[in-house]
């Protein structure tokens, strides 16, 4: 017993990102509750990888005879330039949307584009910290026909490894969504995220978050809870299963949720 | 990189196109002129805006409702008024919308209210908060912005324009989605038809005038894309209307015969987005779609090189037919592309046309098809045939109808000629299916059709008479039937019609002396034109009041009050009758009605009168009605001038379904139970807003003094309605009982049956509206679809007691007279005697018959007595009600609230699921949602009893109940019904 818990102590990576070096999904949850993800907390490590995912949200508002579902297929990629420097960017390939009122509709199509980079650092052991620009842009030409918006973040986040199972995640993001052809006036806003991620063996995770909004269409955008199951082979692909559902604030989803899948490229080191 | 990314935000911001009209939500913003592709010249062509400040600005016509403050909208051809911001109407939160279009010089607006809506719900409709008037040469227009109702996250900006020379007005709309949530959007134009008016009708395979039914939860299966759309006023004077996109090749939408709504497709609306749509209403005079569907077409050719023809052709009659052309029921055409051959629902209708006296008719078609011309005579199909139209113009051949003969009828009333309401109605149930039409497929199905069911007359089958009257009538026999209202013979005649021919008949009514001395007879819910669901004109509407001998008649139109001074003058009609303005309040607008529900709800009809018709005021004097409980109404009709002290407030059918989410009676809108008591105090449910006072409001929702106890000549409502009547007595809530027709036009309901008979210290000829409206408020009255009752009970003083709220104490070993009398052609099968609710008494074997429809020695059919020991409950107060007519059908309350709902109607002798039609299943529930129907006592068929009855009180049966005797049994001054 003594000799296991040494060997544990002894088994923390340099940094966290060298820990999470595989291709199983690492960050916070990935369903979020914004078009194009505007705001989404992201991962802090770097990598490079491709993704393909499938989700959607549900409204559903009974008393003011309101429904929502959007779904689609999303395709996603980031390419490490250098340790510590990404670029990315996230396409809602399929996108499907159905509003229920007195008087539906529904529309199928191209949905929104963001791209944007990463950085990131490990300036002490078992913590790194990064940032994050995005921008959303309105490449859902079959939904905007006289105005289009447009999005952009701003994110710092950490996380540190607590421990060769647990890692603590957190982010700041500031987002700005402006439009044109129509009223343009910008919107202004920020995400809070705190988050958990449990993998006690190389081909199994749990994630767990909490997210707070504020200022972007309310004073409090939403606070929501969110996880997902995550799954790997232990080289270079990922799974995830995950959701969010608010507990308070504007925000009227009922639930967010995504399955993701993703296989990393680059040079992979089992954990 | 940097210095590549650098110009690219400028790129960003130079690419991007400032905001076209009020989509970037400036203050200050111009919708843009719409339908830039359409122009119109002319010679001396005008335009001109303003503020009415004389109502005599306004145009006229049966749905003119424009007033001071009001803005005029017009050029030489056509003229609208949009509602000043603090005028709403009918289904607009505010003013802003379009509410008289008509054409210039006719005086014939029809239209109710066109406005603008992205759905269903209240919160769809636009809430309009700034009106400017916008004046640029010879373009005038008016500019409202908003938002939608209760939904400051969406804004709405419309321009309405007009220039000369142009059939129409040109609009665009904006909506603009500033919110944070995707929404479903639809931006066009709901054109509120009431019923019973305008019908819509769209160019679209299996469409024309056919429209399929559809409900809130299925109105998107019902949505067609049409390239117009059209509506005409098939009653004159009365204009038609269409409306064409400008920026789209068709239009999208619903439509019925209460309410069309048209524009873009509904789509997703993401938010910082907008739809905009822009189209032209076009206006034509004339009863048929051509008119306005020529326009349409012509637009059309204006805005997307389509092309159109000219097919013109001639409807003939046969030799020696004495009818003449002209009138939409003598003959009318359907010109739908396809074949004869072809299965209809195939076909696609493009439009209607009337032939004029010489039968000669012409309209726009597109050019290079097969065209199917149909023509309707007396609501059957007659003819039909087909003709090519090429790249020209083209000519149809002549099509023939069949001759008709000539019917003159004529009536006398005591000898002298007066007005009638005559029936003409085929001898034989095979000759009446072989006549059996409708108009244009809509409204009711007459035998024979010879008048639009809800026009003027003839209508359905029926024709106001006043001296010789001529109309024209498919050959055949017929029986003709008339009697003014119960209380006179019923004069009955045979005639045989000929082709070619022209035939006479005289009816003669003469004056039973049935009415009670020192009564007055009155209908206290009665609309005409001036109401959104009736196209009854003034002078013909007055004719059949005098028709049905009614001495009062309550004038409630829905919202407004109606002014009939006019036809009144004409008809030398003001010594004979009392007219009464009101009005029927006639909730519209959904809205939180108490806490427990989960849907938004109306509060139901209530009549009040008299209000004092103005013309200058945009309701014409009645308030708006909408947005709050029965209570505040009250307060705001007072506010309003309503004389409550001299008045009456009446609760209108309080239990009788819903249209579109709109619940017509007040009870069902608070799902009142009559099985509990009334609760004392609200508590978020429905029922607890039935004593309660609003807050803020100085009267209680109960502070009615009527509630209706018949509404309409069918019986089918009087057992339910009944019964919550004697809930209410029960519950120590006296209220009396009125007996109304609720009449809209010639067809359904005929004025008079039933009616109140108001015993009241006042007279036709010196009418005091006070003393009548306490009488009524009193309940010294009786209601009757026929048989007359009297009824009176002597006090513990030897005074005798009619029927009353005022509770008295019996003399208790005294008797309950009951008489009842009738016309001879008036069967009564049955006395009912009523105590707290309870039938205690039936009297079958005691009633007298006459020997005959005509026997005048049979008027008399009860007078007994009936000892009240032997009819009291053993302890408490009572109320006494005693009934005469027809046995009531078995019923059952099948969803277990109080009031009957269900009859036997599979006729197995139980009343059970099996009985509801909705169900195919057996629930397993025992208190069902899915009920009825509750029928209508049987009808006799032709020969038998009392079938002439059922033919001047279409669905009716004999009726008639008195209000209450109150009996305050212990002497102690209250009134308590022991339960």
């Amino acid at each position: 017993m003594i000799t296991l818990l040494a060997l544990l102590a002894t088994a923390h990576a340099a940094d966290p990102c060298e820990a999470a070096s595989d291709g199983f999904i690492d960050g916070p949850t990935q369903a979020w509750f914004t078009d194009g993800a505007l705001g989404a907390p992201r991962r802090t490590c770097t990598r490079s990888e491709f993704g393909v995912g499938a989700g959607g949200r549900i409204t559903i508002d009974r008393p003011n005879f309101y429904g929502y579902v959007v779904g689609g297929l999303n395709l996603d990629g980031s390419y490490q330039i250098i340790p510590g420097v990404e670029v990315f960017g996230r396409l809602e390939a399929v996108r499907y949307d159905l509003a229920v009122a007195s008087l539906s509709a529904s529309a199928i199509g191209l949905g929104h584009l963001s791209v944007g980079a990463a950085f990131a650092e490990s300036p002490v052991r078992d913590f790194t910290i990064g940032s994050h620009v995005k921008v959303v842009l309105p490449t859902a030409t079959g939904l905007y026909h006289y105005g289009r918006p447009y999005g952009g973040e701003l994110a710092v986040s950490t996380v540190w490894q607590a421990h060769p199972w647990v890692r603590l995640h957190d982010s700041f993001t500031v987002t700005v969504l402006a439009g044109s052809g129509v009223t343009a006036v910008p919107s202004i806003g920020g995400n809070v995220n705190l988050g958990l991620e449990f993998r006690p063996i190389p081909q199994f995770g749990i994630v767990a978050d909490v997210d707070a909004g504020f200022l972007r269409t309310a004073p409090v955008d939403v606070v929501s809870v969110g996880g997902g199951l995550r799954f790997g082979d232990g080289k270079r692909f990922g799974f995830e299963v995950g959701a969010r559902t608010p507990l308070a604030g504007r925000e009227r989803a009922n639930i967010v949720a995504d399955l993701r899948g993703s296989v990393r490229f680059g040079p992979v080191a089992k954990p | 990189m940097r210095t590549y990314l650098l110009p690219l935000p400028l790129l960003l911001v130079t690419a991007c196109p400032a905001p076209e009209g009020c989509l970037g939500g400036a203050d200050d913003c111009v919708v843009p002129s719409p339908c830039k592709a359409v122009a119109y010249t002319c010679e001396s062509g005008t335009s001109e805006v303003f503020v009415v400040t004389d109502p005599a600005q306004v145009p006229g016509g049966v749905g003119a409702l424009g007033a001071l403050g009001d803005v005029v909208l017009g050029n030489d051809k056509v003229v609208a008024v949009i509602e000043a911001l603090d005028h709403p109407h009918y289904l607009g939160p505010t003013g802003g919308n379009l509410v008289d279009l008509s054409n210039r010089g006719a005086n014939d607006d029809d239209l109710r209210q066109l406005l603008q809506a992205t759905g269903l719900l209240p919160q769809d409709v636009a809430h309009y908060d700034t009106l400017q008037i916008l004046d640029d040469g010879d373009i005038k227009a008016v500019q409202v912005t908003g938002t939608l109702d209760n939904r400051p996250d969406v804004r709405v900006a419309t321009r309405y324009e007009i220039r000369p020379c142009e059939p129409g007005i040109r609009v665009r709309t904006e909506l603009i989605h500033e919110g944070v949530d995707p929404m479903s959007v639809f931006v066009g134009d709901g054109f509120y038809f009431g019923d019973r008016g305008q019908i819509p009708f769209a160019p679209a395979v299996g469409a024309g005038f056919t429209h399929p039914a559809f409900g809130l939860s299925d109105v998107g299966d019902a949505i067609v894309t049409t390239p117009y759309m059209v509506a005409a006023a098939h009653e004159q004077p009365g204009a038609s209307y269409g409306e064409v996109a400008c920026d789209r090749e068709g239009v999208s939408g619903f439509h019925s015969d209460i309410i069309s709504a048209i524009g873009t497709p509904t789509r997703v609306l993401l938010p910082r987005d907008a739809e905009v749509y822009e189209r032209f209403l076009a206006v034509a005079p004339g009863a048929a779609v051509s008119g306005v569907s020529d326009i349409a077409l012509e637009l059309r050719k204006q805005l997307w090189d389509e092309p159109f023809v000219t097919l013109t052709g001639r409807i003939v009659q046969e030799a020696g037919d004495v009818g003449s052309l002209g009138a939409p029921v003598r003959a009318q055409v359907v010109i739908s592309e396809g074949a004869a051959s072809d299965d209809p629902s195939t076909r696609t209708p493009w439009t209607h046309v009337i032939p004029a006296a010489d039968g000669t008719f012409s309209a726009r078609v597109p050019p290079d098809r097969t065209y199917t011309l149909e023509v309707e005579a007396f609501g059957q199909l007659v003819t039909s045939d087909d003709v090519k139209v090429g790249g020209g113009d083209a000519t149809a051949a002549d099509l023939t109808v069949p001759a008709v003969g000539e019917l003159v009828v004529d009536g006398t009333v005591d000898g002298v000629t007066d007005h009638l309401l005559v029936f003409v109605d085929p001898t034989t149930a095979d000759e009446a299916d072989a006549l059996m039409g409708t108009f244009l497929g809509h409204f009711a199905s007459c035998a024979p059709l010879l008048g639009n069911p809800h026009g003027g007359s003839p209508a359905c089958n029926r024709v106001l008479v006043d001296g010789p009257t001529s109309l024209v009538v498919p050959p055949g026999t017929y029986e003709l039937y008339a009697a003014a209202g119960p209380f006179t013979t019923l004069a009955h005649t045979t005639v045989t019609v000929t082709a070619g021919a022209s035939t006479s008949a005289t009816l003669a009514v003469e004056t039973l002396p049935l009415q009670p001395e020192g009564t007055l007879s009155g209908d206290f819910h009665v609309h005409g034109a001036p109401s959104f669901d009736s196209s009854l004109g003034g002078e013909d509407r007055v004719r059949a009041w005098l028709a049905a001998r009614v001495d009062v008649i309550a004038s409630t139109e829905h919202d407004v009050v109606g002014d009939y001074s006019a036809a009144l003058g004409a008809l030398d009609a003001s010594s004979r009758l009392a007219v009464i303005e009101g009005t029927e309040t006639t909730g519209h607008i959904l809205f939180p009605l108490f806490s427990d529900s989960s849907y938004p709800r109306v509060i139901g009809h209530f009549n009040f009168w008299p209000v004092k018709y103005d013309p200058t005021d945009s309701l014409r004097g009645a308030p708006w009605d909408e947005l709050v409980e029965p209570g505040a109404l009250m307060d705001r009709l007072v506010g309003h001038g309503w004389d409550e002290g001299n008045g009456v407030a009446q609760l209108n059918h309080p239990y009788d379904g819903f249209q579109f989410g709109r619940d017509f009676g007040w009870v069902d809108a608070i799902d009142l139970d009559g099985t509990k008591p009334l609760p004392k105090s609200y508590d978020g449910s429905g029922a607890s807003l039935f004593l309660r006072t609003p807050p803020g409001a100085a009267h209680a929702n109960s502070d009615f003094d009527a509630e209706e106890v018949m509404n309409g000549s069918a019986n089918s409502v009087y057992q339910p309605y009944r019964a919550i009547w004697f809930y209410l007595l029960n519950q120590g809530v006296l209220r009396a009982g009125t007996a109304n027709s609720d009449s809209h036009t010639l067809t359904e309901s005929v004025i008079g049956f039933p009616r109140n008979l108001v015993w009241a210290d006042t007279s036709v000829a010196d009418f005091d509206v006070g003393l009548f409206d306490a009488s009524v408020r009193d309940g010294r009255m009786i209601g009757t679809n026929g048989p007359v009752l009297s009824v009176s009970l002597d006090d513990d003083t030897s005074a005798a007691h009619g029927p009353s709220l005022t509770p008295f104490q019996p003399d208790t070993s005294g008797a309950l007279s009951i008489v009842v009398r009738a016309a001879p052609w008036i069967p009564v099968e049955e006395v009912r005697v009523v105590v707290n609710g309870r039938v205690v008494r039936t009297l079958r074997d005691e009633l007298a018959h006459p020997a005959s429809e005509d026997d005048l020695d049979g008027l008399d059919r009860l007078n007994m007595t009936l000892p009240l020991a032997d009819l009291l409950p053993d302890s408490g107060d009572a109320w006494i009600v005693v009934e005469a007519g027809a046995p009531l059908v078995d019923s059952a309350d099948l969803d277990c609230n109080g009031w009957p709902d269900t009859s036997d109607n599979n006729g197995d002798g139980h009343i059970d699921w099996t009985d509801v039609d909705a169900l195919t299943d057996k629930p397993s529930v025992e208190c069902l949602t899915d009920v009825g129907p509750l029928t209508a006592p049987p009808l006799p068929k032709r020969g038998e009893l009392g079938y002439a009855y059922s033919v001047v009180v279409p669905g009716g049966a004999p009726m008639s109940y008195t209000n209450p005797l109150v009996l305050d049994l212990n002497g102690d001054g209250k009134f308590e019904v022991t339960p």
